[in-house]
Formats: structure tokens, C-alpha cells, sequence
């Protein structure tokens, strides 16, 4: 009995991961183009290059930031 | 203080543990998990190094996280907005596994350690790159240069160390960097992929595939970029993928101008001189733009010293062009340039950052992995089933192996601490006699089961490797001792060195330092004295698609796996094979292609 709803308990397990997994790709696709899409198309009409792929035309070479180092390594972000 | 570095969710998960500035244990996840490049919060790669120490979770002082990973999650939807609305399947892949794990480094660190929240830091990729270059060279001042994939926004970057010993002024800052997605390791995996190789790991089969082709298509390769007078370059998005597709690096415009990609697995690649032509002119191309990177980093900095890591820095023929062409008098790499190296640079940087009175450190060996008792290694022995004996010491065991290999057996050679980066440095190695051309095949295709156009290298005695090989700099340093760069063979001995010289001549030399590594140097002595050659051809002791092997079980299970002659286990020698061996090796996971190949 108890090997049965353990079985049963990982077919339930295993199908919620895939509805859940169906729900977060729906999801990210409505993100995608309700979210992100005007946010690329406002970018685009205003010219904003964010990949740097229209660069200055001598050099690839961004300057890098150096705070001190101690708060160099703080926050995630 | 004590502080843990890590490095996970990418690629080459790893830990390393520094005490005072001195790093005491560092490992990557894969040695332990038996997963090849285990990407996974390195739970047992911690334990080791706390282990290793004498420590507990509670007694470190902070955890560092390699890089920054907000910080990365922007470059991802500035990536996929600059490339809506082709970029959905990117978008939703790399946002599922944002959300299941990548939001919650510091929470999971504190789940896994226990650890306060304020104790949790954060390095910037390359910065721990740079760190783990220069707080690991003997320099006191010197440039660092650190290339790969991507890190959060950085690519490559060009900065400057100082350090003046414990109490004196530390500084490490980057001055530039290069930008996603104008990235050379990014351009190099393109070709990775696009010859039908495993993208962060198929690297070095490009690199042993270019020496059978002409870099008939570097013109081509050339178009895809925009270089600078300074070094710097960008790429032309028009030929490349990886910036909106999850699962294809390359444009249809590529294969039209290169010919159809190969097939992951198909054929020989060295049969098909359209495919080794390719993999020559990525290299050489490779090469140019390193070079012209490091020229700039000596520019800039006036420094004639160079510290290098990143992935790219794992590229040992590019490494050699640096050496004699770059301009600078000394260059130290980082022998694990990788990610999992990232996990020490960070922890090392905060040791300086944080501790004015952090030790000075220079790395002279690898050993910073696992140690395991000679109980182990007998019990591993005899569990299955393996008849061997004791030897009586280091030099009966050299002399018994040399033997061995001389009389054209293969060793797999299982010796102390295990080592830290990809190359197998006389810890971890399957051995063999490096002198006849019928070697490589027979270790390639019976002992490791890969591709039999992939090269072997040589581990030879530091004092002779100049006689033997034409280094470009000392014989015994870095970066020679970690195997990091190729040399020529020279002409009048490739006849007595031929299964470790490819076909261009060239060789991927490792200068044994008898006061780093005794036992193994006492082991190529004794080769010179049976044969004439003071050398072994050394390879990782691992099969195709495995990590290497970290535990004396682990090698047992390899030995019986393999085709393997003889097991040299501490200073336990199995020279005979049971008939039907008990157990047969577990089949180990192999890893399918990360989902995180193009570093988002």
C-alpha cells in the first residue's frame, strides 16, 4: 500500500513539474511580447543601441568602474 | 580569516578555501560528483575544503560568489530586447532558469553553509579571472589580461596589480574591457559548435584538429570582425546566433560561407580537410586577436610582466605566440583559466581586499585537490578484485612503472593531491612509453576511447626539456609547469618523441619541476635511464566525456573500464587484470550540452 501512493505520490510530483513547467513558458511567452516588445520597439524608434553594437568608431574598449574594493565585492548586482 | 570562494551555475562549478591569504583547498564539483563540467551549487567541493582545513561553515569569515549575478541578468534582457522578437526561445529558457535558481545565489549559499547573509560578497567575473592570475604569480606589479565567453557584461579586460606584501597597499583594478557580445571566446565556441563539438568543452578539439588544415578560410573569419589599432575588436552579429537563439551559435549566412555544420558525433573530423581547414583558420585568428589584446595590455600598462586567465588563457598554442610575440619579458596563466578558477580569484581578492595583513601567495604546484590515505587505495584494490603489490618506496615504484612504460604498457598513475584545473600534471594520469608513433592510437582508441587525431602530451624532466623542446622561456616556469603552452619538438629528436609530437611538430609540453613534483620527476628520471628519453607521454586519467578521477575508487573503476595495462595507486602496483572483474564500473553521467553555453 505504501510503495502504491509513494508511486502514486511521484506520477503527481512529476505531472505538476510539467504543468508547471507548460504555465512559466506560457507566462514567459505573454512577458515577452506584452512586456519586452513594446520596451524593444519604444528602443529601437529612440535609436538605443544597449549591445553596443553601434560603437565608437575607433575602438571596442569600454573604461571599467573601480570602486574601492571593499564595496567593490558587495551586493549581487 | 577564512574565505570560501565558489563558483556554480554556468559551468565548472568549484570551491577554494583561503586561510590568511593562502589558499589551502580548491576543487571543482566534477571530481567529486563524477558529472562532467557539474554546473550545481558545489556542495561536496565546500565539504572538501572545510574538511581539508580543519574547518566548519560557522568559522568562515565570508563566501564569495565569482561574479555579479544581477549584474549579468541585465546584460541578458538588454540582449533580448536589443534582439526581439527573435530572441522568445532565449528569452523563456534563460528566464526558467533565472527564476528556478539564478535569482537566489545568496539564498541558496546561506541555505547550503548556514551562514549569515552579510557574509555572502560578490566578485565581478573578470575580476575574479584577474585575481586568480596575479594574487597566484610571483609578480608584484604586473599587468593581467583575462579573455573567455562572457562573464556579466565583460568579455575580455586589460588591468593592472599591485601588491606590496602583508600590511603594504593591494590594488587589482581593471582599466578596460570588452563588451557582450564582441567576444573571442564567444567566436571561438561558434566554431566549436559549428565543427560538431560540445561548445565548453570541444574547444581543445578544435585546437588538435587545426594543426591537419590550412587557414585557407581565416580571410573569411577575418570579415566577421571589425579590429582596432588598440586590440580591441567587434563582432558582426550578421554571422552568429548565439545572441537570440538558446540552441544554434551560428547564422545561416556562416554555413553558407564555410559549407554545411558537421554533425555533433559524425565521422572523423580530420578526414574532412574542409573541417580542419575551418578549425586551422579559427585558430589562427584566435591567435591574432590574442595577440593583438595582449600588446595592448602591455601598452597600456608599461608593465613587461602579464597575468592571464579565461577560458581563452586554456588555449595553449595561442599561449606560445604570446610568449615569444606580446612583448613581455615574463607571463604567468592561471592553470585552472576557466570558471572554476574564478572561485579562487574571488576568494583571493577578498582576502586582500578585506585583510591588509593577507600572506603573499605564489603558486607553484596544482595540488590543492583531494589526498587519499593508502588504506583507500588497498581497500579500492581488493574490492575489485585486483592482484597488486606494495612497493618499496618512491624509487622502487619509479623504476617498476618506467619499466612498465618502457616495455610499452600503459599506467594509469593515482599519486597524492589531485590537480587543480583541466590538465592532469602527474597526480591524476594514464601513462605511457612517449616514443613510438603507435602510442597515440593505441592510448587514443584502446585506453581513452576518443578521436584518434587528438595529440598527447609530454611531462619531461625541467632540466632537459630545453634539449628536447624549443621553449619559448625558462624551461622550469610557469607557465610550462602547468602544461599551458605548446613548443616545437625540436627536428633531430621528434624520431624518439613521436607519440607526443603532432603533425605540425608541435608538442604541449609540461617542465616537471623536481622540487614541485618529486615523485613524478623521479618517475620521467627513471624513463631517461631505461630509455634514453627523459620524458612520459602524459594524459588526464579519465575516458571520453568523463572527469578525471578523483578517489582511488574511482581510478580502479577507470582501470577496469579501460584498457588499461597497470594501476599505480600510492605506492600500490596492480600489473594483472581479473577475468571477470567484480565490480564493473558504474557508468558515470556524461553531460549532454549545458543549457548555459552561451553564457546567459
Amino acid at each position: 500500500m505504501r510503495a502504491i501512493l509513494a508511486d502514486a505520490r511521484r506520477r503527481l510530483l512529476a505531472g505538476a513539474v510539467r504543468v508547471a513547467a507548460a504555465l512559466g513558458a506560457v507566462l514567459l511567452t505573454v512577458v515577452y511580447w506584452l512586456v519586452l516588445g513594446p520596451v524593444a520597439l519604444t528602443l529601437r524608434v529612440l535609436g538605443v543601441d544597449l549591445l553596443g553594437v553601434r560603437g565608437a568608431p575607433s575602438t571596442a574598449w569600454t573604461p571599467a568602474e573601480n570602486p574601492d574594493p571593499k564595496s567593490r565585492l558587495e551586493g549581487a548586482g | 580569516m577564512n574565505i570560501l570562494g565558489v563558483s556554480f551555475d554556468y559551468h565548472d562549478a568549484a570551491a577554494a578555501l583561503v586561510v590568511d591569504g593562502v589558499p589551502v583547498a580548491a576543487a571543482p564539483e566534477e571530481r567529486f560528483s563524477r558529472l562532467k563540467h557539474d554546473r550545481r551549487l558545489p556542495a561536496r567541493s565546500i565539504a572538501f575544503c572545510l574538511e581539508r582545513a580543519g574547518l566548519t561553515a560557522g568559522d568562515l569569515d565570508a563566501v564569495v560568489f565569482y561574479e555579479k549575478p544581477f549584474r549579468k541578468l541585465t546584460r541578458i534582457l538588454a540582449g533580448a530586447v536589443s534582439t526581439f522578437p527573435s530572441s522568445g526561445a532565449l528569452f523563456r529558457r534563460a528566464m526558467g532558469a533565472w527564476i528556478d535558481e539564478r535569482l537566489w545565489v545568496g539564498p541558496r549559499l546561506e541555505a547550503a553553509l548556514g551562514v549569515a547573509p552579510e557574509k555572502i560578497l560578490y566578485c565581478e567575473h573578470h575580476l575574479s579571472h584577474a585575481a586568480s592570475a596575479f594574487l597566484c604569480s610571483p609578480f608584484d606589479d604586473a599587468a593581467t589580461l583575462t579573455v573567455d565567453g562572457v562573464g556579466e557584461w565583460a568579455t575580455a579586460a586589460i588591468g593592472r596589480g599591485r601588491r606590496a606584501g602583508p600590511g603594504g597597499p593591494f590594488d587589482l583594478s581593471l582599466d578596460v574591457e570588452l563588451r557582450y557580445p564582441h567576444s573571442l571566446g564567444l567566436l571561438y565556441s561558434a566554431f566549436t559548435a559549428y565543427l560538431g563539438f560540445e561548445v565548453n568543452e570541444g574547444e581543445y578539439k578544435v585546437m588538435g584538429l587545426a594543426p591537419y588544415g590550412a587557414p585557407r578560410y581565416a580571410g573569411a573569419i577575418r570579415a566577421m570582425i571589425e579590429p582596432f589599432a588598440d586590440g580591441s575588436f567587434r563582432l558582426d552579429l550578421g554571422w552568429f546566433a548565439f545572441h537570440r537563439d538558446p540552441a544554434r551559435s551560428f547564422s545561416k549566412k556562416f554555413e553558407d560561407a564555410f559549407g554545411p555544420a558537421r554533425a555533433p558525433g559524425s565521422g572523423d573530423p580530420a578526414a574532412d580537410q574542409r573541417l580542419c581547414d575551418v578549425a586551422a583558420s579559427v585558430q589562427l585568428v584566435c591567435e591574432e586577436l590574442m595577440l593583438g589584446l595582449a600588446r595592448e595590455a602591455r601598452r597600456r600598462t608599461g608593465s613587461p610582466r602579464l597575468c592571464l586567465a579565461g577560458g581563452v588563457a586554456l588555449n595553449a598554442v595561442s599561449n606560445e605566440r604570446l610568449l615569444r610575440e606580446a612583448g613581455f619579458d615574463s607571463v604567468w596563466i592561471q592553470p585552472a583559466g576557466g570558471d572554476a578558477g574564478g572561485a579562487l580569484g574571488a576568494a583571493l581578492y577578498a582576502a586582500h581586499a578585506l585583510e591588509k595583513t593577507a600572506s603573499r601567495y605564489e603558486m607553484k604546484g596544482a595540488d590543492l585537490g583531494a589526498e587519499h590515505p593508502a588504506a583507500s587505495a588497498s581497500e579500492a584494490l581488493k574490492a575489485a578484485g585486483l592482484a597488486f603489490v606494495e612497493t618499496r618506496g618512491e624509487d622502487d615504484l619509479c623504476e617498476r612503472v618506467s619499466g612498465l612504460l618502457a616495455g610499452g604498457k600503459v599506467v594509469g598513475w593515482h599519486q597524492g593531491r589531485s590537480e587543480w584545473g583541466p590538465r592532469a600534471l602527474g597526480q591524476r594520469s594514464i601513462l605511457a612509453d612517449p616514443r613510438a608513433a603507435g602510442m597515440k592510437d593505441t592510448v587514443n582508441a584502446k585506453i581513452k576511447f576518443r578521436e584518434l587525431y587528438r595529440p598527447f602530451a609530454p611531462s619531461i624532466c625541467a632540466a632537459a626539456a630545453a634539449d628536447w623542446f624549443d621553449l619559448a622561456g625558462p624551461p622550469a616556469a610557469q607557465p610550462y609547469r602547468f602544461m599551458l603552452a605548446t613548443a616545437r619538438t625540436r627536428e633531430d629528436r621528434r624520431g624518439r618523441l613521436a607519440a607526443v609530437t603532432h603533425v605540425d611538430g608541435s608538442s604541449r609540453v609540461q617542465a616537471v619541476d623536481p622540487a614541485q613534483s618529486p615523485l613524478f620527476h623521479r618517475l620521467a628520471d627513471a624513463m631517461g635511464r631505461v630509455t634514453g628519453v627523459p620524458a612520459v607521454l602524459n594524459t588526464s586519467f579519465n575516458l571520453k566525456g568523463e572527469p578525471i578521477v578523483e578517489t582511488p575508487a574511482d581510478a580502479v573503476a577507470t582501470f577496469l573500464a579501460s584498457g588499461m595495462d597497470a594501476l599505480a595507486i600510492g605506492p600500490f602496483l596492480a600489473t594483472s587484470r581479473p577475468e571477470n572483474p567484480s565490480p564493473r564500473r558504474q557508468t558515470w553521467e556524461s553531460s549532454t550540452t549545458p543549457p548555459d553555453a552561451w553564457g546567459w
